[in-house]
């Protein structure tokens, strides 16, 4: 009864001609991933019941209307006469009709039901997943990428059952119907009406590869328009710093034109399928009518008046035919699909994260802060230890700087604190107890983390300080932003505390940012405080805010910092110094200086700039000066 | 928020409308064809079903073969032939609205190309990408079904009413008397599945959104252990939107059956009072069965109608944006008569200059100062002081609010932008790389460069080395798809972009830069060779290249509040004194100095909107 709506006769935009790129070689065998699909809906088993029913019962009434049509109204009672029984034979048409209604009803809902259930426990189950999964899986994974595992493919799936399960069941319900109903009146006139069936299944199938080719191309055609838009979109300042406007719009005209060319070859294939199935129904129905024509004069279909009811009835029979056929030969194409999509989607799910809670962690107690590293080897990939047998104790409310050439291991030591990997060998322990006894939430509440870059979410300036400690009041949440000397800015933005920012808010000045996580990690007056130090340059006033902020941020507590600031490194109690991996020096500043080992090696380098200036020669000798090194 | 503001009153649809008719009519003879194939299938399709009831007429009355061949013949001709004029109106229509929308597409793409800077600074990438492919499509979609599907709509029901009407007065009144019931299922329901759909996928973006940023902000989450509250949000999300989802499953689940049961009972209906007829000849099976024919074909008109409507709202909303941006007067613009502007010697005069992006909050106020052929003038200030605005002044990327620019005595709005473009090199903090090779990078500003010039500057910017270095050389393919430079390595390709164009004005943004510290001696090195003989200025942190410049502009809160060279600047003690204070801090040997009093106000002053100082 769909065709009824919204597209029928001339209108017909067709079902589907087109369903993505098909993607054949799969990992999973096809019986797993069906079973696994099957699993969503196994909660739904009385609702699948009743959409079976329901099937069946839109197909009998939608089948059977022709055949009350042509051999009962129009042979039986109209044809002779029969006042009376054409009244009730209409009141039966009409029992059908509102039965189907009341089938087609329910299986429209109950199939959305489903649908919509399966989309929602998969994106609820993929989300949460993702949110146990270890830092590893998020190095190597990129974000589109497992976005659109997420969106588009539970999309495609659900697409696939909707629109292609269901549909593909009531049409092979409805055709093993008709022809059944068919067969039961007249044989002959069956095989005859089912002449151009073949015709019918070939120049769709050809007509769908061809699809799949024009449609790449205007694909591939209008994503290169978006391209070359979004470039100069982007490049927009040199273009017109150099005066080429001109010739970005001769380019882009070009690929306008292909667009435009391969859209026109495309439509001229699309155009003409639906004509082409048109003249094949005609063609069918001529073969009926004119076998049909031959068997009425012969007698052999009854009476005349029994002959053109089954005619009428057989002409309707023939035009139902089409539609589940065309449906049918792109089911296929559907459900490679869709089978690819929910092989993406089980991929992700059946990845385990690397970092786990162990079956009997605990909460971790409050804690003093004392950290040691026993022995700790560690490497991304374990044949090449990124942290290479080290060990050391940080004692409660001491300040470490972590110094070293880029690579050396830094960030890693700071990630296994966090738990953010598991060490391979070695323990890491808090106040004596090994990190992997206790869940990494608890873990992780009582640690402040400050990355080197901060992401704001999206929400107001409040929400984002109060990002790690939800609960905490507007007081608390004004205190920790006085704190680290946020409080000033933050009131004058257009809202203070209720400014959006995040993707479609405010824009932050890095600094600012800095400021914001300082807030939000003091809210949670962590035990340990771990900081990646922002290595790009900002301007001195911010500069002068975040150390005064940091001071304040740093006060009793336990501080690991990977430091990359000449005053960070000298306010600290302690100085590691690592290379490859390995603890190399440690001590003050001074010593460390006096030392003449690797940090005074860094330490020369990064700052030798800087400091040929504090001779003040003034001219322009100074330049040569310093490209003489 | 989703309006471009154009500084021009929209005038509503009747001017849309007039803007697309002149597109229409460029492409008038498609559109023609279009519709007159239309015409012509609509005839052949109400003409078809007779043929049917002519054969049912025969079976039953005449029983002659040879008539009953010439008839279905007959029908599989003209089914030939509709498919034929089918095909012809499906493609003239896509043909004429491809082209339409080519037009549109060039138009818009135009117009972006001639906004000036004011347009981009207020308008995101992602609104001008989605006014030139979603918008587009809408008008597209509008143009490619609608216009010939409305006509095509009111012409089938009239022929399908005569025909009724031709073979029953009363059985056609019953039918006309149905179809507003008809007409209410369509607009109504589809009404409120629309809304409810486009509520959802609102939802669905929103859903999108979050999830985007929680993978992207993963570490930052669980740095903050904020799993639960993540859950919690996307939860909460996702719920919502599969409510409306299943609301609209509701709405559809009524809806879609509905109209099948209206019209099934209009058919059980017409053989009922029909066959009543017949029963009392005073209607033939044929007719009635032709007639019933007609009938099942009214639902499509009726629905492609409501279709029609809410197609044409769609791309009416779709088509203000897109002209919005078509016809929007760019701010800077040559004005009639401009001249070509003569060698550069350099000579630059900010004569009382003002400048603010509305009105009310003025960036420059009242600058003036005058810079002498060859000279460097570094500008130094807070964020948001105003020196990256003199610097966008100059190459007239906007216009000041008041007062003028001379260069060489010459008012730089009397010249053509092209001529004085050409003559400035720009070196902005972020460097935007176009998708191709470093060679054609490097010659974006002059594409006839010969290959030795190329690579004179590239050694000149000391970029050579790296460049050869680099997989295929001067033909390594950088941006998307290609390999990713660091952040020195862009600026020392845009520093040879620049000295291709052997500007007469350097202009360079370098106040963010964060390169190690090799490569800030190479860049250095590469600034200084650019900056010989030409008049520069230049926004940096550089101790050196401050102190070396011949005119330091300290400006704050939009006022130049000092000026001079760094020694007569370091004797004032006033904020250079202290900005060069911090800055040497920043990079150099000395501890912290305690904060004065004074200070935390200048601090502040960097962060605050308005950037006051006390």
């Amino acid at each position: 009864m769909r065709e009824v709506f919204p597209e029928m006769a001339l209108w017909h935009r067709g079902p589907p001609l087109y369903v993505g790129e098909v993607k054949f070689e799969r990992k999973i065998p096809t019986r797993i991933l069906l079973l696994r699909l099957l699993k969503y809906i196994t909660p739904y088993k009385r609702e699948v019941t009743l959409t079976l029913i329901a099937i069946i019962a839109s197909s009998i009434s939608n089948m059977i209307s022709p055949y009350i049509l042509g051999r009962e109204i129009i042979a039986k009672y109209i044809l002779r006469a029969d006042l009376a029984g054409l009244q009730i034979v209409i009141l039966v048409f009409l029992g059908f009709l509102v039965l189907g209604w009341i089938a087609n009803m329910v299986r429209t809902y109950l199939v959305g039901k489903i649908g919509e259930n399966m989309l929602f426990q998969m994106r609820s189950e993929l989300f949460n997943h993702l949110q146990t999964l270890s830092f590893s899986f998020f190095d190597r994974w990129n974000i589109g990428d497992i976005v659109s595992r997420v969106t588009n493919d539970t999309d495609s799936i659900g697409e696939a059952f909707t629109e292609g399960v269901i549909h593909v069941l009531s049409d092979i319900m409805s055709l093993t119907l008709v022809i059944g109903m068919m067969l039961a009146v007249n044989v002959q006139l069956t095989l005859a009406s089912m002449v151009t069936i073949p015709l019918l299944i070939v120049s769709t199938l050809i007509f769908q590869s061809k699809f799949r080719t024009v449609f790449r191309v205007t694909r591939e055609k209008i994503s290169q328009v978006t391209s070359k838009l979004e470039e100069s979109l982007s490049g927009i300042r040199e273009i017109k710093s150099f005066n080429k406007e001109r010739d970005f719009i001769e380019d882009f005209q070009k690929v306008n034109l292909e667009t435009m060319q391969a859209n026109i070859r495309a439509a001229k294939i699309q155009g003409a399928f639906f004509p082409t199935v048109q003249v094949i129904q005609a063609i069918g129905s001529g073969i009926v009518m004119i076998y049909g024509g031959i068997l009425a004069f012969n007698g052999a279909l009854g009476s005349i008046e029994d002959a053109v009811g089954t005619l009428v009835t057989f002409l309707l029979y023939v035009q139902t035919f089409f539609r589940p056929i065309q449906e049918l030969t792109n089911f296929y194409a559907i459900i490679q699909s869709a089978l690819a999509a929910a092989e993406r989607i089980f991929e992700l799910l059946d990845i385990q994260p690397e970092v786990k809670d162990s079956e009997n962690a605990i909460e971790m107690p409050p804690i003093k802060g004392e950290i040691t590293f026993e022995n700790v080897t560690f490497g991304y990939d374990p044949n090449h230890p990124v942290v290479n047998n080290i060990s050391f104790k940080i004692n409660p409310k001491e300040t470490i700087a972590l110094v070293g050439p880029t690579g050396a291991g830094k960030s890693t030591i700071v990630k296994l604190l966090c738990r953010f990997y598991d060490p391979q060998q070695g323990s890491i322990k808090i106040d004596g107890y090994d990190i992997r006894m206790f869940t990494q939430k608890s873990l992780r509440k009582q640690m402040g983390i400050i990355l080197q870059e901060t992401l704001l979410f999206s929400g107001t300036i409040k929400d984002n300080i109060r990002y790690g400690k939800p609960d905490a009041t507007d007081e608390e949440v004004i205190n920790a932003a006085k704190a680290v000397g946020a409080h000033e800015f933050i009131m004058n933005l257009p809202n203070g505390y209720e400014t959006k920012v995040g993707e479609k808010g405010l824009g932050l000045s890095f600094g600012q940012k800095q400021l914001i996580a300082f807030a939000r990690a003091i809210l949670k007056d962590p035990a340990i405080l771990i900081m990646d130090e922002a290595t790009s340059s900002i301007d001195p006033y911010t500069d002068l805010l975040i150390r005064k902020a940091m001071r304040t941020l740093l006060k009793d507590r336990t501080a690991i910092i990977i430091a990359h600031r000449l005053s960070t490194v000298r306010d600290a109690d302690r100085i590691l110094v690592i290379n490859n991996g390995r603890i190399v020096e440690e001590g003050s500043h001074e010593e460390l200086i006096k030392r003449k080992g690797l940090y005074y090696r860094l330490y020369q380098m990064q700052f030798k700039d800087v400091e040929s200036l504090s001779k003040p020669v003034i001219g322009n000798e100074e330049i040569s000066s310093i490209s003489r090194k | 928020m989703s309006s471009i503001n154009v500084g021009r009153y929209w005038r509503g649809d009747m001017h849309l409308l007039y803007r697309l008719s002149k597109y229409i009519f460029r492409r008038w003879h498609a559109l023609l064809l279009s519709i007159l194939c239309m015409l012509a299938s609509t005839y052949l399709q109400v003409y078809i079903p007779r043929i049917s009831g002519a054969i049912i007429r025969n079976i039953l009355e005449m029983r002659d073969f040879g008539t009953l061949l010439s008839l279905v013949i007959q029908s599989i001709v003209l089914t030939c032939f509709l498919g034929v004029i089918s095909f012809l109106q499906r493609y003239a229509n896509s043909y004429f609205s491809h082209r339409v929308i080519y037009d549109v597409r060039n138009d818009l793409y135009k117009a972006i190309q001639r906004q000036s800077f004011a347009f981009f600074d207020r308008t995101e990438t992602g609104q001008i990408m989605s006014r030139a492919t979603t918008d587009i499509d809408r008008i597209r979609g509008f143009l490619g079904f609608q216009i010939t599907s409305l006509i095509g709509s009111i012409f089938l029901l009239g022929g399908i009413m005569l025909s009724m009407l031709s073979i029953s007065l009363e059985l056609t009144l019953f039918c006309f008397s149905i179809t507003p019931l008809l007409v209410i299922i369509f607009v109504f329901f589809g009404k409120r599945v629309r809304d409810i759909t486009h509520k959802a996928r609102e939802q669905y973006g929103v859903l999108t959104s979050v999830l985007w940023e929680n993978v992207s902000g993963i570490r930052t989450i669980r740095s903050l252990a904020a799993e639960d509250q993540e859950k919690q949000k996307f939860y909460d999300l996702n719920k919502s939107y599969y409510q409306s989802m299943l609301q609209a499953v509701r709405l559809r689940s009524i809806f879609i059956p509905l109209s099948a049961l209206v019209s099934g009972s209009i058919t059980a209906f017409i053989y009922w009072y029909g066959g009543l007829q017949v029963i009392g000849n005073k209607l033939t099976i044929d007719q009635l069965f032709v007639f019933s024919a007609y009938a099942a074909m009214l639902t499509q008109p009726i629905s492609r109608m409501g279709d029609v409507w809410s197609s044409y709202q769609r791309m009416a909303a779709a088509g203000k944006r897109v002209f919005e941006v078509i016809d929007a007067t760019p701010d800077v613009k040559d004005k009639p008569g401009a001249i070509e502007m003569p060698q550069i010697k350099g000579h630059v005069v900010f004569d009382n200059v003002s400048f603010g992006y509305d009105n009310n909050h003025l960036i420059l106020k009242n600058v003036r100062f005058e810079v002498k052929p060859g000279e460097t003038v570094a500008l130094l200030g807070p964020t948001g002081s105003g020196k990256s605005t003199i610097i966008r002044l100059i190459p007239r990327f906007y216009d000041p609010t008041s007062g003028r620019i001379l260069i060489d005595g010459y008012d730089i709005r009397d010249v053509k932008i092209d001529s004085l473009r050409r003559q400035i090199g720009i070196v902005s903090q972020e460097i935007f790389l176009f998708n191709a090779t470093i060679k054609d990078n490097i010659a974006f500003g002059k594409p006839n460069a010969t290959m030795d010039e190329i690579i004179n500057v590239a050694k000149a910017a000391k970029a050579y080395d790296f460049i050869m270095q680099l997989p295929q050389g001067f033909n390594t393919v950088v941006g998307e798809g290609g390999i990713t430079l660091s952040g020195g390595q862009r600026q020392r390709i845009a520093i040879a972009r620049a000295l291709l164009m052997n500007p007469r004005i350097l202009i360079l943004d370098d106040s963010t830069s964060s390169v190690d510290v090799d490569t800030e001696h190479e860049i250095q090195q590469a600034l200084n060779m650019l900056m010989k003989g030409r008049t520069t200025f230049i926004i940096t942190q550089r101790l050196s290249t401050i102190r070396n410049a011949d005119k330091i502009i300290v400006l704050n809160n939009g006022e130049i509040v000092e000026e001079g060279t760094h020694e007569s600047l370091m004797k004032k003690k006033g904020l250079y004194y202290r900005i060069y204070q911090s800055l040497f801090d920043m990079q150099g040997e000395k501890s912290l100095p305690e904060l004065k009093e004074g200070d935390t106000k200048v601090i502040e002053g960097g962060f605050s909107r308005d950037g006051s100082l006390a």
